[in-house]
């Protein structure tokens, strides 16, 4: 069953590129809301240093 | 006035981005660790479990991932519209931040859905791309996505990008049936054309059993994404507040 | 409110007519681009009837999106959209005019080239007539429709291509459904059902655009 799933009778060069694609998008677009999360709490930090906004 | 001082009835609790943010982040911490529980268990399903199909060999489990994509595309988008006419009416920032944070999470949907629909087409019809109703409904939703994320960000001032996009985001979902009708029509007016994505194999238990994990994963994984980005969203947008700044541990 | 509509129309008529070239320039557009397909896709008489209706669609539909971006813009520059904006009569109403001044300018003239673009392509005599109808039914909505996207789009850099962006997709159906008119004909089905599936999308644009462009424009000139 291993063996048949890794080439899955050899249509495995289409299943394993749109499963994995579609991984890497989904964990890219996380990781990348990660970032711009961190990024917005500097930029916040830094706005308020520079005595921007109010209460 | 001693009013003010009464917490808001629990409807109104969350409307404001301030209350909205630590609520967003618990729910997108378990949605998150759901969605990786339910897709494992989606594609181990599918791909394990389930029966190799008599006429379309082993490239019909790309259904697994492809079936969810285009759900969510599509309801990501009416979620969007929903959002965006919420706002209009309520006048609520939180609402058009939502629509906003709906956005690229929808159309990134949709391309893994074209992606995935090219790589079952070749193996399945021989072609890397099939026009059939759903895969061309789904391009005509990614140009609409595309279209409101480049209208939101060639606005400069919030506001009116905000209500720009919320207007369009309506009269676009005013149209999806219309064209997805369409679309239907025209591809079944073309006898030539019998290939469909939709004549997929009739689905076995376990078939189903796979793709509704799938598509459970897919709404938990688009819910903490969405969710993720709308805390983004807000605190880029309400940068200069006080509860932003304590967050970002600048005192005043 | 007649009289509203109708003073709507005609100023734009006027305005229009002070500047002909610019509304010329969306017809040489419609014939240049045309006659460019036989060029790419090779003069074979069976291919070119076969692709005729489907490129004189589409076409036409990039052509009066070409005049869209100045649906509005004049106005906007001068002035007179906030007095529109200010004015006891209703908005839609207005929008309304203006939509139908762009297609008596910019949609009817490809409604009138496009017989004679037909004829380039080989298309038979009663195909060509559906083709017509449908144009007719169908350009309307086009002005229709890009008026939305006028007012969303107004005063903002990247105006036009962004414009093109967001109408098209909406138009998607009139495109189905009138080139699929002529491909019907043809097919000796009848054209009947899609020509009237155009009628009602124009009703229902008709109906329907105007307030959505009214909260367009409010929302650009706020």
């Amino acid at each position: 069953m291993t063996a048949a799933l890794w080439a899955l009778g050899g249509q495995g060069r289409y299943v394993w590129p749109a499963v994995g694609v579609m991984l890497a998008l989904l964990a890219i677009e996380w990781i990348a809301l990660g970032r711009r999360h961190r990024a917005a709490l500097c930029e916040a930090a830094l706005a308020r240093d520079d005595g921007e906004g109010g209460a | 006035m001693s009013s003010l001082s009464l917490p808001p009835p629990l409807t109104w609790r969350y409307a404001s981005p301030h209350a909205f943010y630590p609520l967003a982040g618990r729910i997108a911490g378990i949605a998150g660790q759901l969605a990786v529980a339910l897709i494992a268990a989606g594609l181990y399903v599918g791909f394990v479990v389930a029966p190799t199909d008599a006429q379309q060999g082993e490239a019909y489990r790309i259904l697994y991932v492809h079936v969810p994509a285009a759900w969510m595309a599509m309801v990501i988008y009416l979620a969007m519209a929903f959002w965006g006419g919420v706002g209009l009416v309520l006048n609520a920032r939180l609402s058009f931040m939502m629509m906003q944070a709906l956005a690229p999470t929808g159309a990134l949907h949709a391309l893994v859905c074209l992606w995935t629909g090219a790589l079952w087409g070749r193996p399945t019809w021989g072609t890397w791309w099939v026009w059939d109703a759903r895969l061309t409904s789904v391009l005509i939703l990614l140009f609409l996505y595309v279209g409101f994320i480049a209208l939101q960000s060639s606005i400069d001032d919030a506001r009116r990008a905000d209500r720009a996009g919320a207007v369009i985001a309506l009269v676009g979902a005013v149209n999806v049936p219309i064209i997805y009708f369409s679309v239907q029509w025209w591809n079944t007016l073309h006898q030539g054309a019998s290939i469909s994505l939709r004549s997929a194999p009739t689905l076995a238990a376990p078939m189903l059993l796979g793709l509704g994990l799938c598509a459970l994963g897919f709404w938990a994984l688009a819910i903490a994404a969405v969710l993720k980005r709308l805390r983004c969203i807000v605190l880029e947008r309400e940068r200069g507040a006080e509860w932003v700044a304590r967050l970002a541990g600048v005192t005043a | 409110m007649l009289r509203t509509l109708a003073w709507v129309i005609r100023r734009d008529l006027l305005l229009a007519f002070r500047r002909r070239a610019d509304a010329l320039g969306a017809l040489c557009f419609f014939a240049i681009a045309v006659s460019l397909f036989p060029l790419g896709v090779g003069p074979e008489p069976a291919l070119l009837r076969s692709l005729a209706p489907g490129i004189l669609w589409v076409v036409a539909l990039l052509a009066s999106m070409l005049s869209l971006g100045r649906l509005f813009a004049h106005d906007f520059a001068d002035g007179t959209l906030e007095q529109m904006l200010l004015s006891a009569e209703p908005l839609p109403l207005i929008v309304l005019g203006k939509a139908a001044a762009h297609w008596l300018v910019s949609g009817l003239p490809i409604v009138l080239l496009a017989p004679l673009l037909a004829l380039l392509f080989g298309l038979p005599p009663d195909a060509i007539g559906v083709l017509v109808a449908g144009l007719l039914v169908g350009t309307p909505v086009l002005s229709l429709v890009g008026a939305i996207g006028a007012a969303l789009t107004l005063g903002l850099r990247g105006g036009g291509v962004l414009l093109t962006l967001l109408v098209l997709p909406l138009c998607v159906p009139v495109l189905i459904f009138g080139a699929g008119a002529v491909g019907a004909q043809g097919s000796g089905v009848g054209a009947g059902a899609h020509l009237l599936l155009l009628g009602g999308l124009l009703l229902g644009a008709v109906a329907l655009t105007p307030w959505a462009s009214s909260a367009a424009l409010r929302i650009a000139l706020a």
